[in-house]
């Protein structure tokens, strides 16, 4: 029973680090002096500091940690490193903002909870452990959505969290189905379960999982599951934004891996179709509302639909015939990993146009940044391109990939379609280019910048571009965690 | 015997869920819902499982039952709530609602015995499901813990005053 136990909390360290600092945190919270729970800013950053290195001495290790319902192996530690660096990074930004320095500390307590939600679901190996780990990160982003108390965060708040409720619904339904065919929530019995299973409860199964997969398709905003996306990200504190767009959009996508890799080769469910009309619907439509926008959190918000929908574009090159393709799902973490930078870096920036209080929303309000402070602007512009998806950024290299997965499991209409799709982006994306350096300003307001916000501008900004000239190290051990894929 | 307490329990099942439907005062319909889930819990009670009949009780009956009628006192709702006109939701759940029905009357009409199954005499006992809950189902058990307290936390942090400087 020792051994058991002690398995468990090896295999689940990262977890378990992450749920005691926010729990000392709390407490901390209780007896600080109200004025001071902003200095939780530097625990909390320590937390996920040590976290990670944690995660990566995990990941050099290798070896496939496994007790109860958990499974540490090194698809569970990549992913876990894209959260970590997400949250990371967005935690940073909320420094500047009213929330972090909001009295009372819950808002670092909330964020370490959600990071510990999405390792979570990383690390399960169970649906039904994969539902509760959901659920705690879905609980802590809506309560995170609506911390400024005002009518747009209460409204984002609350659609995202029916939404969430909404989506939740489908994935126990799935569940109930899956259990019901296969006698277990477990992925490892339910492909053997499967593999026999026959006539009914192979259809159950069958509708199990797309019921699933309409589930985290609300979770990682897929159209048609999309429409909840844009007013959440409006209404959130930019910080929380940025988790959202990048480690909420990440853990959803973690989850899905593990449905490809647990129900592809047995279901004979036509995949590759279903998800490359998913990938192709949330490309497209996510583009073509984003030209439209003028408010650049929105802009962001749909762009973030699109960027989703190139990730689904390597989810539907992970299956031929029936067998998983470990690069194509490399392609996707390097993907989450690569976006999550960009994204976050651009929400930096946004953060940074505001001052504490209020936020400057409107793309207009960019005009002339080039003038007052050229680095933000060649900052912003960088981060635009490599949204774009153009050489010599990450952005371009992340596609790359993805599309070369796509080419050689035989996608060629969805990548023709991918490609055109960048196309189309560039037109919004080099809108606010183009707005930053060649228009006129009306009445600007020169931000104060913080040293933490500029590490954060400045980290990113070289991430971006080292990443995309030398980008064969990260994604090797991308390649190598998804290498002996078993449950 | 078994059979007419089957009956009997069933009967107050479906009359409560009619009276939650039908009555006009939202109070007493919440007060139905008390009686319904009081024959679930009774019936559970006749499938040889105690434990979850208990906590039929204690959740439902007490708990969130305390919680529907704290929010109908809040909310305070009109009385009279039946619908008088027929909108295009109306009609549409009253159409699935009734294909749900046709199925669930053909399954039960066509359903064959099953054959009866030995189980141990103590199962779905307290000590039953203790013991499931603390080894295999240990991780979630204590892992839902985590995920009331974040809970907890939303309801303390939503609920409490404004922000200074904040925008209400």
């Amino acid at each position: 029973m020792t051994i058991l136990f002690l398995a468990m909390a090896k295999a689940l360290a990262p977890f378990l680090a992450l749920v005691l600092s926010g729990l000392l945190l709390l407490i901390v919270t209780a007896f600080l002096p109200k004025e001071k729970t902003r200095l939780l800013f530097y625990p909390t950053l320590l937390a996920l500091a040590g976290t990670t290195i944690l995660v990566a001495t995990n990941w050099v290790d290798g070896f496939p940690l496994e007790g109860g319902m958990v499974i540490s192996d090194r698809i569970a530690y990549g992913f876990d490193l894209v959260f970590l660096l997400s949250v990371f990074l967005s935690t940073i930004l909320s420094r500047e903002t009213e929330e972090g320095n909001a009295h009372g500390g819950e808002y670092y307590v909330l964020t370490l909870f959600a990071t510990a939600g999405m390792v979570l679901m990383a690390h399960s190996r169970d649906l039904l452990l994969l539902f509760i780990a959901l659920e705690i990160m879905s609980l802590s982003a809506y309560i995170l959505t609506s911390y400024r108390q005002s009518a747009k965060g209460a409204e984002a708040g609350m659609k995202y969290f029916v939404m969430g409720a909404f989506a939740s619904g489908f994935l126990l339904y799935g569940i109930a189905l899956i259990y019901g065919a296969t006698g277990s929530t477990d992925f490892s019995v339910i492909t053997q379960a499967g593999a026999g299973a026959t006539g009914n409860s192979l259809w159950l199964i069958r509708i199990g999982v797309a019921l699933l997969l309409i589930g985290f398709g609300f979770k990682i905003a897929a159209v048609p599951f999309h429409f909840w996306a844009p007013d959440v990200y409006e209404g959130a504190p930019t910080p929380v934004t940025a988790l959202m767009a990048s480690g909420v959009k990440a853990a959803g996508f973690v989850a899905l891996v593990r449905l490809v890799i647990a129900f592809a080769p047995f279901t004979a469910l036509p995949w590759v179709k279903i998800l490359s009309v998913l990938a192709f619907l949330t490309m497209t439509i996510g583009n073509l509302i984003a030209l439209k926008q003028t408010n650049i959190k929105r802009m962001l918000a749909y762009s973030s639909i699109a960027h989703a929908g190139y990730a689904l574009v390597g989810l539907a090159a992970s299956i031929k015939n029936g067998q998983i393709q470990e690069e194509a799902l490399a392609a996707v973490l390097f993907y989450m990993f690569a976006y999550s930078l960009m994204t976050i870096g651009a929400f930096a920036i946004v953060v940074a146009m505001g001052r504490k209080g209020d936020e400057v929303d409107e793309i207009g309000d960019y005009a002339g940044l080039s003038e007052h402070h050229p680095a933000l602007a060649a900052a912003m512009a960088l981060f635009m391109i490599s949204l774009t998806g153009i050489p010599p950024t990450l952005g371009f290299i992340g596609k790359f990939y993805l599309l070369r997965a796509a080419v050689s499991s035989g996608l060629i209409g969805l990548t023709v379609v991918a490609v055109l799709n960048s196309v189309i982006s560039a037109f919004y994306y080099l809108s606010v280019v183009m707005v930053i350096y060649f228009q006129k300003e009306k009445g600007y307001r020169l931000p104060q910048l913080s040293y933490t916000l500029l590490f954060a501008v400045s980290f990113t900004a070289m991430a971006v571009i080292y990443l995309g000239l030398f980008p064969e190290e990260l994604f090797q051990v991308a390649k190598q965690s998804f290498q002996a894929v078993v449950f | 015997m078994q059979l007419f307490f089957f009956y009997l329990f069933s009967l107050i099942t479906l009359s409560g869920a009619v009276l939650v439907v039908a009555h006009p005062n939202t109070l007493s319909s919440a007060m139905s819902l008390i009686v319904s889930l009081f024959g679930v819990a009774c019936l559970f009670v006749l499938l040889a499982a105690p434990f979850v009949a208990t906590m039929q009780l204690l959740l439902y009956a007490g708990a969130i039952m305390v919680l529907f009628i704290f929010v109908i006192m809040l909310l305070n709702p009109s009385t009279n709530r039946l619908v008088k006109r027929l909108s295009f939701g109306g009609l549409l759940g009253i159409l699935i609602s009734s294909y749900l029905a046709v199925i669930l009357v053909l399954r039960v009409v066509s359903f064959n015995k099953p054959e009866e199954v030995a189980i141990s005499s103590d199962y779905g006992s307290l000590r039953e499901v203790g013991q499931l809950l603390f080894s295999t189902y240990l991780v979630p058990f204590e892992v839902t813990s985590l995920l009331l307290l974040v809970a907890i936390i939303g309801a303390v942090v939503l609920g409490r005053q404004s922000l200074p400087g904040g925008r209400s």
